[in-house]
């Protein structure tokens, strides 16, 4: 009796376990290997047809382009820029076709150069339909773009342009200050644009500068319209601060002081997300912008919401992947969870999605394909698993219990030892994972690939510098101890060698242009064998890194 | 002699792996020789225990952290002594990484379950010819801890604090319970097994022993 009463209290209990709503389930379908270059900024679906753009070429003769693919993975037409430089980041604009006061324009798809050039292709072929210029200053366009009726603003340079979608007949050119990453906002007001000063400029519909507020930090990304007024994230030297600017009495308010390096935030209604170094937060604005949520990340790009109403987010760390987070209407996140891929490092650029697939790519350089397993009406629908899951773990335990009644205490601990490596064994990723993430990383030893022989062995465990001038001219030095940062490094190796660098001050840090005098076609830094992607100055090293400075 | 720190310690030179491998044998038949008199039916005995825990180890490898070398090695130390349970930790360990993937790690391997068969050898297992199923159990979960602490230490280097190899052992945690947790259930489905296979071993040598004595005797 109380064998049968046991089971049956722990059959109701289990049935009253909480619907669990089924997770995404994505399987790769295709994957394309786009070059050397980095997938900085999301793919756009339009039209039917995949586009995707890279940046960051050095090597050779490759350059950063523009692909079409169809969504099967088939390449289409590719664009070449031969004379645009790095940092080509600016998101690609679909434009449908339309008509207005300036003309009619068919499907296009506009491209904003890092060498100030802005092109409108057909998305079909990649032919120019009209293209325009705008002024370079150590870079040109590299902030997303705002359509407003027959009109595209272009973040520049050096302020704001307006061109006609028809032929691209340039409407204004306003001069603000220089700009990286800083798209343009459009409301029936005006036209807001930040900058790296960290003004942000209010342009009227003519052109002219109607105010602008100055917060005194970079703004590196399209500012978000709410009711109240606006949602920034300013970029200060060590930190960042998400922001809310009272548009009526041009007043600002700090909702939250966070890490270093802000993401360009996402925004769906009243409720916008907003990642750095550190976090990931959350901000509703009703009568009022309030914090909602945080969670801990290290996110520097761009957020995309899924089909399912999940916020994908690039994880800009060596170990890479897409942070995924369900988050619910008031902006409190309710998990979280990590979408990896076999070439999973450092990345800025959201996934673009379908009805059923995803797209997407990172600093690897490969566009990759997912379609979802589950339907969308599969997904809200109440996943039995866990219960029968449960339900089987339950009658094991009853069939143990009455052998050991039965048989002795032998045959029963044998079963239950069975029983619990097996469970554990099933278990053992998720609580390893979860585990692994309550806890601080663990600082391993550098791998130090690239380990040359000839090197004394009084180097190793130590930090090592290699300067290639091409051509087999290499200068080595290392033994070097307690360098945090790639510049204080580079610093070291180049006095102990007695050469002179010549490094410029920008805007996003310290770049170095030449070494001796030699620039090339410019110097590239590799951490251990990856690709630097951040200033000198704020490129973290390890204690036994190797850092190779190659000149292209 | 290292190539290269890697992610599990140096990387060795075909050379310096072919060293570890010769100095480890010298020590398990340096042990095999100095314990007590085997026979060849023993000796048969004993290395086809090493072919079957090897087999077993590969065969298991997909299991994460599942090692049935452990219990073996603490059941061996147990019943046959400190010597011959590390010998056969050290050749199973060779052995199955020569199948596996050989390499700084067989060192700290080889030790760590060289040290569970010196534990084995010093806890009464087996108490008036009876298995001490409790100790057993309590043991080998201790052993799985012990043997993953020292096999941990493969990736020390001199730029790893002391901290950093906390924090390593820490993450590890999880992977340890489960190999504690195969442990007990190797224990429980093979322990008595094991220990009338290896009783026969014993009891053949306490046999030996006592003939000679009483020849000695009468002698």
């Amino acid at each position: 009796m109380r064998f049968v009463s046991t089971f049956l209290i722990a059959s109701i209990l289990l049935i009253l376990l909480p619907l669990n709503a089924a997770a995404e389930e994505w399987s790769m379908e295709w994957q394309v290997d786009l070059g050397e270059g980095y997938i900085t900024t999301s793919p756009v679906i339009f039209d039917g047809h995949l586009f995707v753009r890279t940046s960051g070429f050095w090597t050779g003769d490759e350059r950063p382009q523009v692909f079409s693919f169809t969504l099967e993975g088939n390449e289409g037409w590719n664009r070449t820029s031969p004379t645009t430089i790095q940092h080509d980041l600016s998101p690609l604009q679909p434009v449908a076709s339309g008509q207005g006061d300036c003309g009619t324009w068919p499907d296009l798809l506009l491209i904003g150069w890092a060498d100030g050039v802005v092109e409108a292709v057909h998305p079909s072929n990649g032919s120019v339909v009209w293209s325009a210029t705008s002024l370079v200053d150590g870079w040109g366009i590299t902030g997303a773009m705002a359509l407003n009726e027959d009109h595209v603003l272009i973040p520049t340079r050096n302020g704001m342009q307006r061109h006609c979608l028809s032929n691209g007949a340039l409407d204004f050119s306003t001069n603000l200050s220089l700009g990286w990453r800083n798209g343009v906002l459009s409301t029936p007001d005006g036209y807001w644009q930040g900058d790296e000063q960290g003004r942000l400029w209010m342009v009227n519909q003519n052109g002219t500068v109607e105010t602008s507020f100055d917060f005194g930090g970079a703004i590196r990304h399209t500012p978000l319209a709410v009711p109240t007024g606006l949602l920034l994230h300013v970029q200060y030297p060590t930190e960042s601060k998400i922001m809310h600017l009272e548009t009526e009495t041009m007043t600002a308010t700090t909702l939250q002081t966070s890490g270093p390096s802000p993401a360009v935030p996402i925004q769906q209604g009243n409720l916008s997300v907003f990642g750095d170094s550190d976090s990931i937060t959350s901000v509703l604005c009703e009568v009022i912008c309030t914090v909602q949520d945080r969670l801990e990340s290290t996110m520097n790009g761009e957020f995309s919401w899924s089909q399912s109403a999940q916020i994908y987010a690039p994880i800009n760390t060596p170990e890479g992947g897409w942070m995924v987070i369900q988050i619910d209407a008031q902006g409190s996140f309710l998990s979280n969870s990590t979408f990896t891929t076999a070439y999973d490092g450092y990345g800025t650029a959201a996934p673009a999605f379908d009805e059923s697939s995803l797209f997407l790519g990172n600093d690897a350089g490969w566009l990759m394909a997912y379609t979802n397993s589950q339907s969308t009406a599969e997904m809200t629908s109440y996943d039995w698993t866990p219960l029968l899951g449960a339900m089987l773990v339950v009658m094991l335990l009853t069939v143990l219990a009455s052998i050991t009644r039965s048989s002795g205490s032998e045959w029963g601990l044998r079963l239950f030892a069975l029983m619990v490596l097996s469970i554990s064994l099933l278990l053992l990723q998720d609580i390893a994972q979860q585990w692994s993430e309550r806890l601080p990383p663990v600082n391993e030893p550098t791998t130090q690939g690239s380990w040359d022989s000839s090197w004394p062995e009084t180097w190793l465990g130590t930090q090592i510098v290699v300067f290639d001038f091409g051509d087999d001219e290499k200068v080595t030095r290392g033994g070097f101890l307690g360098h945090e940062t790639v510049e204080t490094l580079t610093q070291a190796a180049l006095e102990e060698s007695g050469m002179a660098a010549e490094i410029e001050q920008t805007e996003i840090g310290p770049y170095l242009l030449s070494i001796n005098g030699q620039s090339g076609g410019g110097w590239e830094y590799f951490v251990d064998g990856q690709r630097g992607a951040l200033a000198i100055d704020s490129a973290g090293i390890e204690s036994t890194t190797i850092l190779h400075w190659r000149m292209v | 002699m290292f190539q290269a720190f890697g992610v599990h310690g140096p990387e060795l030179t075909p050379v310096a792996d072919l060293v570890i491998d010769v100095v480890l044998v010298t020590f398990a038949f340096a042990f095999l020789i100095t314990a007590p008199r085997s026979n060849r039916y023993d000796v048969a005995l004993l290395g086809t225990m090493v072919v079957a825990v090897t087999a077993l180890r590969v065969l298991m490898q997909p299991l994460p952290n599942v090692q049935p070398v452990t219990v073996a090695a603490l059941l061996v130390g147990a019943q046959l002594g400190a010597r011959r349970g590390v010998a056969f930790a050290i050749l199973v360990t060779l052995l199955s990484n020569s199948l596996i993937g050989d390499g700084w790690w067989t060192l700290f391997q080889a030790a760590g379950w060289s040290s569970v068969a010196l534990l084995g050898s010093r806890i009464a297992l087996v108490k008036n010819g009876e298995f001490n199923h409790g100790q057993l159990y309590l043991t080998v979960i201790a052993s799985a801890f012990l043997f993953d602490a020292i096999a941990s230490l493969s990736i020390l280097t001199s730029a790893m604090s002391v901290a950093d190899f906390g924090i390593y052992l820490a993450h590890g945690i999880p992977f340890d319970i489960l190999h504690a947790l195969g442990n007990l259930a190797f224990a429980v489905w093979f322990g008595p097994f094991v220990h009338r296979q290896l009783g026969g071993l014993e009891s053949s040598n306490t046999f030996e022993q006592s003939v000679v004595e009483h020849h000695v005797i009468d002698g």
